[in-house]
């Protein structure tokens, strides 16, 4: 009896998702809010900040609160609120809604596994699935993020429409502490 | 039959379709205005853009509003949700199908209503979210209920708001775009769906049939051979010889690529080649009674007369272009004729060379019977396998019934006389025989009688013929798989008392060494052994032993009573066979 080796298509699945860079949030569980509901959400995006120090460098994560004087105002999931100069920014993220990237992972793994309903035929459909469910699922988890390295003020300028203050940050700002946004 | 087809999970689609539908992958797309971009339409705007709720854009360069009945109208294009533009004359639109509308030039009167949400900035911070609103031209508020939160995002009030523009920083506005994720993995999963119903409603158009041996001839490597496809049992182990008629080595070394590709077991016992030394310059060719004859002057078909018509062009070369119809939709035993003319030629011993196969007629009643078997299958094949002169009494009904290519001459009553009777199981590989004529018979006309629907015409030609018997038979010199050598095997096929057993996907390569004369040889392969097919559980649901008595009773009316249901399948079973080969994955 022969074996069949059944592993090859996840092992691909996996490779090629590695290789082609599904982005993953490092927004907290919850944090972000789902698609619809970003018309209504009156939070900021999801803002993730590798920044330069005097040696090497160091993340930020929070909210996106706003830009005031060429600096990026972000608010930490505990509450503290962070200033970072721009030229300090080696590169940045931000997450505006959750995508469904695992989902479709997840789905593109059913579909190369359900295959095996199509009888001889999943030599054919079995890499179609595991090719084109990879790049949809590449495609979904870079729905609603946004990456920029070495970002300068016109990709600030472009993205504060993200923020929580869109406007610029309002006059009055920094004599009460910001709450963070509640989540699950 | 001790193999079954691991459980195929029909409704394996289901998962991965209910976890598309419940995904949600579209994005959103942000725009942000201040209030002075965001007076909307006014009475003397030049061009309106109606944002649809279906998500269709309407861009006006004339309109007017007819505020009774709440219908804009005007002309100008539509955008559908793909971006395809149309032109149109004349659009008539109800307002509450507008979910946005927007102006490129200000205006100074009137009144814009949105109904998706818009997120108002404050210039302390502060945000009200209006799902309903108005933007009154004049006196420069936006009106709305919703939601107001203050810059720490503490809800403040739910309410009707009137907001000054002068009291607004910015207004958002946020459009859901649709993504074509969930799209293409629907085609995915309607993909998956269609081919498991095709391999539900037609399991029996799969690729199957005994060796299948594969060699390099002048175009290139090719299917040559498929050894006794009529060996479905250990006891009806046989001896298959076929023409190699497409192999022309370059050399002493002949490699001949040997796979399994159906999901059967193969027991091959010995797979040898037989080189048969030419004297006359012509080409050698075996009957029926596994003799060889050596036709020379050869004359090509003259014409050709089946129930289509002429049929000359399809029978005169060997050409891979086949002449085959359709079976009788009533009878799967049904005949047909097609009626050959040769020129006058004076051989002292005439034959006939055919080139066919068969057609997945064959192959479908054999599937067709298994699945009939259904979990007794196992049962009766033992039975079949224990007493074999029972199976040749009562099992063989359909096949005598279907018969195979009766070759005839004329008779002087105007009647026709079968001189031989061709028979060659397979649907694969094109075989090549020579049928010779009795001697001094008139070889100018000469019908062939079959089964309708049951063969493949590839080349009928007529030559003189000589016996010839200059034969050696070459065992393989060596067995490679996967490039190595492999001794087990290469004892396998050469040892008579042992079997090579192959299955799905292996595939072995054997090597001869043919004769220093080989180029003055034409070759065959001799194989012997038997085959297993695999029972498919989706044959189970078929299993129906009322028409297995039917078979072995009464065979005429089982042809009859089957041929709707193969007619059904017919047209597609070809393309789902050939498609269908098992080749193993690579590791």
């Amino acid at each position: 009896m022969f074996v069949r080796n059944n592993n090859g298509p996840i092992f691909l699945f996996l490779l090629l998702c590695g290789l082609t860079g599904c982005v993953s949030s490092s927004a907290p569980s919850g944090w972000l809010p789902p698609v619809e509901s970003v018309p209504t959400d009156v939070y900021g995006g999801w803002l993730k900040v590798e920044k330069r120090e005097f040696k090497g460098y160091s993340m930020a994560l929070g909210e996106f609160i706003g830009l005031r004087d060429s600096a990026v105002f972000l608010l930490t999931e505990k509450g503290y609120l962070k200033m970072i100069p721009m030229k300090d920014v080696r590169n940045a993220t931000l997450f505006i809604h959750e995508n469904n990237g695992g989902k479709a992972a997840l789905t593109t793994f059913l579909g190369t596994v359900s295959t095996i309903s199509n009888g001889f035929y999943l030599l054919i459909t079995a890499p179609i699935w595991i090719i084109s469910g990879t790049i949809l699922t590449v495609q979904a988890s870079n729905k609603g993020n946004y990456y920029q390295a070495e970002p300068d003020f016109a990709w600030w300028d472009s993205f504060k429409l993200y923020a929580r203050f869109p406007q610029g940050i309002p006059e009055n700002f920094g004599q009460t502490p910001l709450k963070p946004k509640p989540h699950e | 039959m001790g193999h079954h087809e691991r459980v195929i999970p029909s409704f394996a689609f289901i998962l991965p379709l209910l976890l598309s539908l419940s995904c949600n992958f579209n994005t959103v797309e942000r725009s942000v205005s201040t209030p002075g971009q965001f007076v909307l339409t006014g009475g003397n705007a030049k061009k309106l853009t109606l944002f649809m709720n279906n998500g269709y854009t309407f861009v006006l360069n004339t309109w007017s509003v007819d505020t009774v009945r709440h219908r804009i109208y005007g002309t100008g294009s539509q955008i559908d949700r793909v971006g395809v533009v149309f032109y149109l004359n004349s659009v008539s639109v109800n307002e509450s199908d507008v979910s946005v509308s927007e102006s490129n030039i200000s205006a100074t009167e009137g009144t814009t209503t949105g109904r998706v949400p818009i997120k108002v900035h404050g210039k302390d911070g502060s945000v009200t979210v209006l799902d309903t609103w108005s933007f009154d031209h004049a006196s420069k508020v936006i009106s709305g209920s919703g939601a107001q939160w203050n810059a720490d995002r503490d809800l403040v009030s739910k309410s009707f708001y009137s907001l000054p523009s002068t009291d607004v920083a910015l207004i958002e506005k946020n459009t859901v775009e649709r993504s074509s994720i969930q799209s293409a993995f629907t085609v995915l999963i309607t993909g998956n769906v269609v081919i498991a119903a095709i391999c539900l409603t037609n399991p029996k158009a799969c690729f199957g049939s005994c060796p299948t041996f594969y060699a390099q001839t002048d175009s290139g490597e090719a299917l040559v051979a498929e050894g006794f496809s009529a060996s479905i049992l250990p006891v009806l182990e046989a001896t298959d010889i076929d023409a190699l008629v497409s192999v022309h080595p370059k050399n002493r070394v002949l490699p001949l690529r040997m796979t399994n590709e159906a999901l059967e077991t193969h027991s091959i016992r010995s797979a040898d080649i037989i080189a048969v030394r030419r004297k006359h310059g012509g080409t050698v060719y075996i009957s029926q009674d596994e003799q060889f004859y050596e036709a020379r002057s050869v004359v090509p078909l003259s014409s050709a007369l089946g129930s289509e018509g002429d049929c000359t062009e399809l029978l005169r070369s060997f050409d891979s272009r086949e002449r085959f119809s359709a079976a009788d939709s009533f009878d799967l035993a049904g005949k047909e004729t097609i009626e050959l003319t040769f020129p006058s030629a004076s051989f002292a011993h005439a034959g006939l060379i055919l080139g066919f196969r068969h057609t997945l007629l064959s192959t479908y009643l054999f599937y067709q019977t298994l699945a009939y078997m259904g979990t007794s299958a196992g049962t009766l094949l033992a039975k079949i396998q224990s007493k074999p002169e029972e199976f040749l009494e009562h099992w063989q009904g359909p096949s005598e019934l279907l018969g195979g290519i009766e070759v005839q001459i004329p008779e002087q009553n105007g009647g026709w006389r079968t001189v031989q009777v061709v028979k060659e199981t397979g649907p694969i590989a094109r075989n090549m025989t020579i049928v010779p004529l009795l001697e001094g018979a008139p070889a100018t006309k000469i019908r062939l009688r079959m089964t309708k629907g049951m063969w493949r015409i590839d080349q009928t030609a007529m030559a003189e013929i000589v016996p010839v018997n200059d034969a050696v038979q070459i065992g393989p010199r060596a067995v490679y798989r996967d490039g190595k050598p492999d001794s087990t095997a290469f004892t396998q096929l050469t040892d008579p008392l042992q079997l090579l057993n192959t299955y799905p996907g292996d595939e072995y390569t054997i090597e001869y060494l043919l004769p220093e004369d080989f180029s003055e040889r034409d070759l065959f392969l001799k194989s012997r052994g038997y085959y297993i097919e695999w029972m498919r559980d989706v044959w189970m649901k078929d299993e129906n032993l009322a028409r297995i008595a039917q078979l072995v009773s009464s065979p005429k009316q089982f042809l009859r009573t089957e041929a709707p249901r193969f007619k059904q399948a017919e047209q597609s079973m070809e393309q789902i066979f050939w498609s269908s080969k098992y080749v193993r994955p690579k590791q």
